[in-house]
């Protein structure tokens, strides 16, 4: 009896010890819940938003867009200079480490690169770097970079989270990287539960000073109702992909913080311009003035904004002039042109849509409410995400709706793969060709000078708006929720974000 | 089970009898079962709602109204709301009643159409049998719904590929029932008689086989109805039926489900319509079954 008591004793007092020690210790633990899970943990062998979110706190890029005001700054590198049109000499920084204790420097960024060329490896976003010619490394921390013709977008593309620098000891210890992560960002791996959860770890050695947080947990939670109802209870820190219904239970409640901010997707309507009457400007112009942009708006539940233009406002070549050329809301006006057309009864056609998210069957609906008005009186087709991007590829649309990324904020990234006539039927899935437009995006891609490119983007940018090669319908705030005990959190136009600023008390 | 044993009674007890007397007796059965009575008021207002849709609706079903989106139920001038496009849910819902009833109608009446004559086939000519029973066993091993995916995913989605989707998984229940009811009749005296009057084939089965199978084949056929306006809400909840912005009632459901939390009307207005007819129905069904039994005596 005795000694039973003795040993509840000694356990209680364990039990309070532990306790206390563990709160002076306690971790700093942020939990993210992930809608999707990663395809893998290798920068050069994946090209998926989930993937990317996870490497880009364990790699880092040469170069990073400044998350406030948008211009390319330096990382891993220091600086940069272009002694002409085709050569980039860049120098790096020093004293960075991997997270497996070897150098970072001038190789390293050589093997880089060179394996995400290396047809072998066939790595997705190997076309980031397609315009190099060469790569020299002059010295320790010194690289010369050639490129065949001159790549306006070359800085844009070394800020892309796929060309981000991997340790060139790990790839020749694990043959690749997509279990064994090894960069120089702030957080190094430490496991991955197939399925649930990657766990990461704070890496001392980091060339900027330890981050604050201990460890980050990413953990995979498809449903979008239940990463909310998560982050309510706090079995999660932040979230982010949230649906417009679920935000004002989110922004109703004191615990929780919701941040937006105006991103680079553009989600547009689309005309196939291989099918009558879609060549038609006449056409074009009727369909512009008959939607009402504040309309679809109102169901965004303000995730989207407003802008005319095909380059919008959180990417480079946008000027503000071109919200001049919006096509007001006019119904007298579209009936008048589709008469002018040839069409004063209007005519029958397919609205394609998607249903990979509510908002592009939502977008269609509410479109072709809009266009019968003016006597177009159009049928709405629903495929599944894989369906449909095969349907707009061989060109089968009529009317259709899509969205871009503008990962790389640059309006060259954005115009030249949709909209020049060299990439129809690849990524230009309007089949828009048209010599002059051709002109002027070509233009924009073979010139180095930033300055001068934001004329020659703008340039481009009003020519396609005034031609209506798309209808931009809205541009997407970026949105993320957190619990109110975290700080420092801030998200990038493009929806990207870095935990190494972030704190949790 | 008990439906063929039914029917053999009824078969025997119903061949000196005047249809127009079995028709009129058992509506008098009817009329007595207030549950039955209750159901077919439902359905009476319901094809009413259907014919003169156009006049009762308050609004357009397809007119937008943005300003006006996520109004409750009790709103003026929008009695049961407005759903995601401000667009009024009882107009929406009234003429969603046309598409529902078409929709029940016409799938079931394909699945008669077809089951019924290979029913009646099966059932007379014994070398058929086999042939035709192996092919309603095979359509009767799919699941129900995975079989209508499977069509609609061959044909397209769209509202008449889903009655046709819905007919055909009709077909092998009513071929079963319809085979019974001739295997027991086609060796009654009375067949034997007009067989040895030389009568042809054709008169005999649908004018004296025929008749006597009806009574089961018509309480299924009430209570598939219930279940083909199911299927083609579930088959249009999970996008394969109506397109939007058809007001077709799993459609408006489907489109309610992620405002659940913020605008729960939008979603459970349509489901409950649902509810409410697929009951009618059943409630109907199971009226006519008792009605038709032969074995209960009027009192």
């Amino acid at each position: 009896m005795k000694l039973k008591r003795f040993v509840v004793l000694v356990t209680v007092f364990a039990t309070m010890f532990l306790g206390m020690t563990g709160g002076v210790l306690a971790k700093k633990v942020l939990t993210y819940g992930q809608a999707a899970e990663v395809a893998g943990l290798s920068p050069i062998l994946t090209n998926d938003s989930a993937s990317s979110a996870a490497n880009a706190q364990m790699y880092e890029t040469l170069f990073t867009r400044n998350p406030v005001n948008n211009m390319i700054e330096p990382k891993l590198a220091l600086s940069y200079e272009t002694p002409d049109d085709l050569t980039w000499v860049i120098h790096l920084r020093k004293g960075v480490k991997f997270h497996d204790g070897t150098d970072f420097d001038a190789h390293a960024v050589k093997f880089t690169f060179e394996r995400l060329l290396d047809p072998e490896v066939a790595a997705p976003r190997a076309s980031l770097l397609a315009s190099i010619a060469s790569i020299e490394v002059i010295d320790d921390f010194t690289l010369e970079l050639k490129t065949h013709d001159p790549d306006g977008l070359f800085l844009a593309n070394l800020t892309h989270d796929n060309s981000a620098i991997v340790s060139p000891a790990a790839v020749e210890k694990y043959g690749n990287l997509m279990k064994n992560p090894v960069g120089t960002g702030p957080f190094r791996f430490k496991q991955m539960v197939s399925g649930d959860s990657i766990t990461m770890e704070r890496f001392d050695g980091y060339w900027g000073g330890p981050a604050k947080l201990d460890e980050i947990v990413f953990r995979v939670i498809p449903e979008a109702a239940t990463r909310v109802a998560m982050l309510e209870t706090g079995e999660v820190d932040f979230i982010d992909s949230i649906p417009g219904e679920q935000l004002p239970r989110l922004e109703a409640n004191p615990d929780i913080r919701v941040v937006k901010s105006r991103g680079t997707p553009v989600r547009y309507l689309s005309f196939n311009f291989e099918k009558e009457p879609w060549d038609n400007l006449l056409v074009r112009q009727a369909v512009a003035h008959a939607v009402n942009i504040d309309d679809i708006l109102l169901t965004m539940d303000g995730l989207g904004y407003k802008s005319i233009g095909v380059v919008g406002p959180m990417v480079f070549g946008y000027k503000p002039e071109i919200e001049e050329l919006a096509f007001p809301y006019d119904l007298e006006k579209g009936k008048e042109l589709l008469a002018e057309a040839g069409f004063p009864n209007g005519f029958k056609t397919v609205l394609w849509t998607t249903n990979s998210s509510e908002d592009y069957v939502r977008n269609a609906q509410i479109i072709q409410a809009q266009i019968k008005k003016i006597g177009i009186d159009a049928e709405i087709k629903i495929l599944d995400w894989a369906a449909y991007l095969d349907a707009t590829l061989v060109g089968d649309t009529d009317m259709f709706l899509l969205g871009w990324s503008n990962l790389t904020q640059d309006g060259g990234g954005c115009v030249f793969p949709n909209l020049h006539s060299s990439n129809a039927g690849s990524s230009n899935r309007s089949y828009y060709k048209n010599p002059e437009a051709d002109k002027l995006i070509e233009a924009t891609m073979i010139t180095t000078d930033q300055a001068e490119r934001l004329e020659l983007l703008h340039a481009a940018n009003e020519y396609l708006t005034k031609d209506i090669a798309w209808l931009s319908l809205w541009h997407q705030v970026n949105i993320i929720a957190m619990r109110t005990n975290v700080s420092g959190l801030q998200m990038s136009p493009v929806a990207d974000w870095e935990l190494y600023p972030v704190d949790i008390n | 089970m008990a439906t063929e044993s039914l029917t053999n009674r009824s078969a025997v007890g119903l061949v000196d009898v005047k249809a127009q007397s079995q028709t009129s007796r058992a509506w008098r059965r009817l009329k007595r079962d207030k549950l039955a009575m209750f159901g077919l008021a439902i359905l009476i207002i319901l094809v009413l709602t259907a014919v003169f849709a156009p006049k009762i609706a308050p609004h357009d079903p397809y007119e937008q109204n943005l300003v006006m989106r996520f109004k409750p139920v009790g709103t003026e001038g929008y009695p049961l709301g407005t759903d995601g496009f401000g667009r009024d849910i009882l107009s929406r819902l009234i003429h969603g009643s046309r598409i529902s009833l078409v929709v029940g109608l016409s799938s079931v009446s394909l699945g008669l159409l077809f089951g019924v004559t290979l029913g009646l086939i099966a059932g007379y000519y014994p070398r058929m049998d086999n042939i035709v029973m192996r092919a309603v066993d095979v359509m009767l091993a799919f699941p129900g719904v995975l079989l209508a995916i499977a069509v609609v995913a061959a044909l397209g989605p769209g509202m008449w590929n889903v009655v046709v989707a819905i007919g055909i998984w009709s077909i092998p229940t009513f071929a079963r029932i319809v085979r019974g009811q001739v295997l027991a009749i086609k060796d009654s005296e009375y067949i034997t008689a007009t067989q040895a009057l030389g009568c042809k084939d054709a008169r005999i089965l649908f004018k004296h086989i025929l008749p006597n199978c009806l009574a089961p084949v018509t309480v299924y056929a009430t209570m598939r109805i219930a279940s083909s306006i199911m299927s083609a809400a579930t088959l249009s909840f999970l996008g394969l039926g109506a397109q939007p912005p058809i007001p077709e009632w799993g459609a408006m459901i489907a489109e309610g489900r992620s405002y659940l939390y913020n605008a729960p009307h939008i979603a459970t207005v349509p489901g409950l319509a649902i509810m409410l007819v697929v009951f009618a129905f059943n409630l109907l069904g199971d009226g006519l079954r008792d009605a038709l039994d032969p074995n209960l005596k009027d009192v």
